[in-house]
């Protein structure tokens, strides 16, 4: 049984706001449910009020501005984005983290905005939002501001909203032209499994290099994170079997898992090594066949 | 008029029907009006002495009703030591162990109250594991055996946690050993497991100022439930009812009490009364059963052709903090630890130990699950070590019709060699050399075999009443949990009858009314309801004869009687569908058919110290499987590609009802390979839930699993029928095993094959290759 | 606690009822309604028994609000028969052997209805995926794989 507290549907933003401080901390943003309710249920957390916010109709959808940027409101659901052509075809990491997000069930009501919010490491959208360069657009009694993701995160179950503050977009800015993309995830179970190891790609190809190199990590830290030191070392070169191992190499060093009873630390260090040029070699792969469709159109 | 058969169709299940529609009804689905909600205060330590328990803010509580603690009501029960009291008292022996039960108006009230129970405990120090549990001065679970009731073929160490010492010997060991070429031996352990059934344990209990005890419950052994409540509450049996609801998974879980005795001591308080209780999922894993930890220790010895010489097995039984049917567990390994292969020296030593954990209970394919994981790698091993092919070494061996057993039974309708022949070919074994794919994964086969005892001496009954139309109802006091046996005894009523299956209507099982069963385990409903259905259904027709001679004005015995139908001398004739026409049964005796099977009679007792029987059980089930599976070598994780499974049923009275239970049990034999254990710190169990202990999805079984059913008639089984409800989990672990160590030249030892285990044994590997060679 | 004031379609019919603000749609479809086909099994969202669809689509309902189905349509395994007739998937489950215990069933259904609804003829491989939220202990999956795949090929009545 849920313990007891009050419930808000707020119509607004500024309503939403309002509501989350006079509860100062102790409200929760409610919107898929997925992992709030869960964590009630077992007495993990005890809010005063539940804020739903299922009725802020600007904070869902996906839209493409003319400047190629995509935004994609908060309350999108894994399951629009795993439905939609428009992710599959241009933004493939970020469709292969929603639709391997907990089960079908849990991709029908769970958002992307509460993937993020939720702030565990294991957040599968949350490697390729990284890996895609994304912002966050977040909105207060203080008004509209933007963060870069990577500063989104403070620590685990820990992000940067200040009170009062929530989460109404994601913004992936333009990419290359070419660009090779994709994200895997490594679990015990192939699915409703939380992963051991998540690796994002996301490269930017100038010719035959890499002119930019974006790659982040599930479960290698506290919260989801870059791996600085791999893109660097890719930055400029060209994605052969040896630059993508020590790529995989390096990013295994600057990672940080832990050590727990699911998994050991050297293990998943192992997984990077190994999943980051697998996972590479899968993204050029997709990119050389939709080049090929392209040119067949 | 053309008379159905129904033995060896795959009729549809009699119960689909409700479940599909969603009106099946498990006991959490009932409800009784003014019911009270149970709940538990649990131990939170290991192993305490109970110091005070404080009630005084539970009983303010708004809402409670009652409340009841193990020395209100210090009774003890057991199936086999009588051994567990229905709320700790004096001490308790595993964190999450009942202490205090509280019933309310609301399930909240009942929660709210357990958080106010104020308990002072003095901790003891914990045994968590069986070989901690064995050593000299280990701190006792139970300070002593001889307090308890146990059963005769339980052999308790006094003063140690050895809660059973089970011994088998045959011919002479060291001998055997000597005689052998080649000596190889091994250890081999699993984790604690739980069923997880999907339905968590339930029950609703009232009790009656008169004594009457009622309780419903979806368990898988009504009547022996029944039989503990009455001994524990000292009643005579016809005061306790049992009334089985649909059971929503079982596989072992449910044949012992777990929520009864809760609700039953609640009821107590509150006369008149219903209670009910339902268990979260997290207490499914802290307080139901499991399988319990094994280490089993296997010597093999054998000639340079791969005659088998000697076994030398020892096993180690983690039963937890009480008995239950660990002895059974015990017994059952032991008494199939040398597998299906003719050895002419063997000892055997099995202990099944108490722990201060979690309660080792039944788990379908008990004793030889583990034993088998053991047995089956340690065959492959010896393989290695002959150079022979593990096909070629089993089949040398196996047993086969007029072999004689360990236990000094000359076998027959044995099956093992057909078995294995029938998955080498399904599997292609000639074809076995490892592939690495082009994703450079590795590609492997192995192949397992046992044979798996049911439980012998026991006993099973069924009633068959006969309507005036010509339908019946049947009555038997064994469950339905899935595996079809209502639809397949239906089947043999309908077939000894000559009625359609929509003639049969099957009773739901109530202690009250319905006819005697021992248990619903050890694949023994098939073989032994149904011989007692088939009684039944032949005395309907004995009886029919008689009333038919009556109304015809015939001596009985000129009439002949077939498969629901009777033919009188003057060419009177009636058929099961048409006796309202006939009328013979107007204001006649109404007919009761009567069914009893026991194995009593077969059943030659053990000699006590080796064993040996020339009877020892009714039947034995055969079977053998064989896999192929892919290994990343990269991150160390399995997939199982390919699973054939050939198994004696001796004759499939249903063939779909078959095809399901082995490849259910091939799915979960696969999910304890890989991914199932709890995971425990100290006595905290850390994954006691859904997502951390990982029960198999669909993307983890096997992609394809080709069942071969082999139909080697029992002579003594209903049509033949042997059982088949649990052998498809036991050789699917060895299998993959054996697949695994062909793929990276390492055996892993203890279950779940994990990835990181699997590429900590590749390492190794890499390790001694890169070693100097002598 | 606020109690809270609901309106929505179970089964096909127009429900008004008030509840209050904690209880979860799995509460409210068993307690209120009585409709005991939904399981219970996890109550995390982890095993799949409670299955219901939510406006077509699978949602596991031990882990909603009951205030969420205010103003939406929710469909339990009761509502799944029409005119006394089992729908085709049911009659598909019957047909392959795909139920044994059948605790997991109703929830395994409502899955297979929703991947229907949005994709009436799936391949195996989207069977697979559309039902891998469901837990079933018994049968080893590929039976229902099979029933799934029969009932999406049956044309007529969903």
């Amino acid at each position: 049984m849920l313990p007891q507290f009050e419930l808000y549907l707020p119509k607004s933003v500024e309503e939403t706001s309002e509501i989350l401080l006079t509860y100062n901390s102790n409200a929760r943003i409610y919107a898929g449910g997925t992992d709030v309710l869960v964590q009630m249920a077992k007495g993990q957390s005890k809010p005063e009020a539940l804020v739903d916010i299922k009725g802020l109709a600007e904070l869902r959808g996906i839209s493409y501005s003319a400047a190629k940027e995509l935004s994609i409101g908060a309350l999108t659901t894994h399951h629009e984005l795993e439905n939609s052509d428009l992710i599959k075809k241009k933004y493939a990491a970020l469709h292969d983290g929603v639709s391997r997000v907990g089960s079908v069930q849990t991709r029908n009501r769970g958002t992307i905005g509460g993937n993020l919010c939720s702030a565990l490491p294991s957040a599968d959208s949350a490697a390729p939002l990284l890996a895609l360069g994304a912002k966050v657009i977040i909105n207060g009694s203080g008004g509209e501001r933007e963060l870069p993701l990577e500063k989104f995160y403070l620590g685990i179950k820990h992000t940067a909203l200040e009170p009062g503050e929530i989460l109404t977009k994601i913004v992936i800015p333009a990419l290359a032209r070419h660009n090779a993309q994709a994200y895997i995830k490594f679990s015990r179970r192939n699915a409703m499994d939380l992963a051991l190891m998540g690796v994002a790609i996301c490269y930017e190809l100038d010719g035959l290099h890499v002119s930019k190199a974006r790659i982040a990590l599930t479960t290698a830290a506290p919260t989801p994170v870059r791996a600085y030191g791999a893109e660097a070392f890719l930055t400029g070169k060209a994605l052969t079997e040896a630059n993508l191992k020590e790529a995989g190499v390096l990013a295994a060093e600057e990672a940080k898992p832990r050590d727990s009873w699911r998994s050991g630390a050297e293990y998943r260090r192992g997984l990077i090594k190994v999943l980051l040029p697998r996972i590479s070699r899968l993204a050029l792969e997709r990119m050389g066949k939709a080049r090929s469709e392209n040119e067949r159109d | 008029m053309s008379q159905k058969n129904h033995i060896g169709e795959s009729v549809t299940h009699i119960d689909a029907w409700d479940k599909v529609t969603g009106s099946a009804v498990y006991c959490g689905d009932m409800s009784f009006l003014h019911q009270l909600y149970g709940a538990v205060y649990r131990s939170p330590f290991s192993h305490a002495k109970i110091i005070t328990i404080d009630l005084a803010e539970v009983w303010k509580t708004p809402g409670v009703k009652a409340v009841v603690t193990g020395e209100d009501f210090p009774r003890l029960y057991g199936q086999y030591v009588v051994d567990q009291p229905f709320l700790a008292f004096g001490k308790v022996r595993f964190k999450g162990e009942p202490v205090v039960a509280i019933a309310a108006d609301t399930p909240e009230s009942a929660a709210e109250a357990v958080k106010k129970v104020h308990a002072v405990f003095e901790e003891l120090p914990a045994v968590l594991d069986v070989y901690e549990a064995v050593a000299e001065g280990a701190p006792l679970v139970h300070d002593d055996w001889s307090k308890y009731s146990v059963a005769d073929f339980i052999r308790p160490e006094p003063g140690t946690n050895i809660c059973d010492h089970f011994q088998l010997s045959k011919g002479d060991m060291d001998a055997g050993f000597r005689e052998a070429d080649v000596i190889d031996e091994g250890e081999f352990s699993t984790p604690m497991i739980q069923h997880v059934t999907i339905e968590t344990h339930c029950a609703i209990a009232q009790c009656l100022n008169d004594g009457t005890v009622n309780v419903w419950s979806p368990c898988q052994s009504p009547f022996a439930m029944r039989d503990q409540l009455a001994a524990a509450l000292k009643l005579p049996l016809r005061k306790v009812r049992v009334i089985a609801s649909s059971i929503g998974g079982a596989f072992g879980g449910k044949n012992e009490m777990r929520v009864e005795p809760i609700v039953i001591a609640l009821a107590m308080k509150v006369p008149g009364k219903h209670v009910k209780l339902v268990f979260t999922r997290e207490e499914e894993f802290l307080s139901s059963v499991v399988r319990g930890e094994s280490s089993v220790k296997v010597k093999l010895g054998a000639k340079n052709d791969g005659t088998l010489t000697a076994v030398k097995v020892e096993t180690y039984l983690d039963t937890g903090a009480y008995a239950t049917t660990g002895p059974r567990v015990n017994f059952i390994a032991g008494f199939a630890s040398s597998g299906p292969y003719v050895v002419p020296n063997i000892k055997v030593d099995g202990y099944c130990v108490s722990t201060t954990r979690q309660i080792g209970s039944s788990f379908r394919g008990f004793g030889v699950s583990e034993i088998a994981w053991a047995y089956e790698s340690q065959m492959d091993c010896l393989a290695k070590r002959l150079k022979m092919d593990p096909l070629d070494l089993r089949m040398k061996n196996a047993v086969e019709d007029g072999s004689i057993s360990a236990t000094g039974e000359r076998l027959f309708s044995v099956s093992a060699k057909q078995c294995l022949q029938a998955v080498a070919d399904a599997i292609d074994w000639k074809n076995r050399d490892p592939v690495i794919t082009p994703e450079g994964k590795i590609r492997t086969k192995g192949i397992a075999t046992f044979m798996k005892p049911t439980g012998t001496p026991s006993n099973s009954s069924a009633v068959v009443r006969l309507n005036d139309d010509g339908t019946v109802n049947v009555m038997i006091g064994g469950m339905e949990m899935g595996q079809s046996m209502t639809t397949v005894i239906a089947q043999m009523v309908a077939h000894e009858l000559g009625i359609s299956m929509d003639s049969v209507e099957m009773t739901p099982v109530d202690t009250e009314y319905c006819p005697f069963e021992k248990h619903s385990s050890a694949s023994r409903l098939t073989f032994h309801i149904g011989n007692a259905a088939v009684r039944a259904a032949k005395d309907v027709m004995e009886q029919l004869r008689r009333l038919a001679a009556i109304a015809w004005n015939v001596d009985p015995r000129a009439i002949k009687a077939g498969r629901g139908e009777l033919t009188g001398p003057g060419g009177q004739s009636v058929t099961l569908p048409e006796l309202r026409k006939a009328s013979i049964l107007r204001d006649q005796d109404p007919v009761i058919g009567k069914g009893a099977y026991s194995t009593s009679d077969i059943y030659v007792p053990l000699d006590p110290v080796t064993r040996q029987s020339a009877r020892p059980m009714i039947y034995w089930m055969w079977g053998a499987q064989a896999v192929e599976i892919e290994v990343d070598p990269e991150t160390g994780k399995i997939q199982v590609l390919k699973v054939a499974a050939a198994h004696d049923v001796g004759r499939a009275i249903n063939p779909v009802a078959c095809y399901q239970q082995i490849e259910g049990a091939v799915s979960m034999g696969v999910g304890h390979a890989l991914i199932e254990e709890m995971i425990f710190d100290g006595g905290d169990i850390l994954n006691a839930n859904m997502v951390d202990y990982k029960v198999p999805t669909i993307a983890d079984i096997p992609l394809e699993t080709q069942v071969i059913l082999i139909e080697n008639g029992h002579p003594e089984g209903p049509y033949g029928a042997k059982g088949i409800g649990e052998p498809g989990i036991i050789p699917t672990v060895p299998a993959i095993g054996n697949a695994l160590c062909e793929a990276i030249g390492e055996r892993i030892h203890r279950l779940p094959m994990k990835p990181e285990k699997v590429l900590e044994a590749l390492k190794k590997r890499s390790e001694h290759c890169h070693a100097p060679t002598i | 606690m606020k109690e809270i004031e609901l309106r929505f379609r179970l089964n096909g019919e127009e429900q008004r009822l008030t509840v209050p603000s904690n209880v979860t749609l799995l509460h409210v479809i068993r307690e209120h309604f009585g409709l005991m086909g939904t399981k219970e099994g996890c109550g995390e969202g982890e095993c799949g028994a409670c299955t219901v669809l939510m406006d077509g689509r699978p949602v596991t309902s031990c882990i909603i609000l009951a205030e969420e189905a205010d103003r939406h349509d929710i469909m339990t395994v009761e509502g799944l028969m029409k005119d006394g007739k089992l729908n085709r998937l049911q009659q598909a489950f019957l047909d392959e052997g795909a139920v044994q215990c059948g605790y997991c069933i109703p929830g395994m259904l409502m899955s297979a209805q929703g991947l229907l609804n949005e994709n009436p003829h799936p391949t195996s491989q989207e069977i697979r995926k559309g039902i891998e939220g469901n837990i079933c202990r018994c049968t080893g999956y590929n039976r229902i794989v099979n029933a799934i795949h029969k009932a999406s090929q049956d044309e007529g009545d969903s």
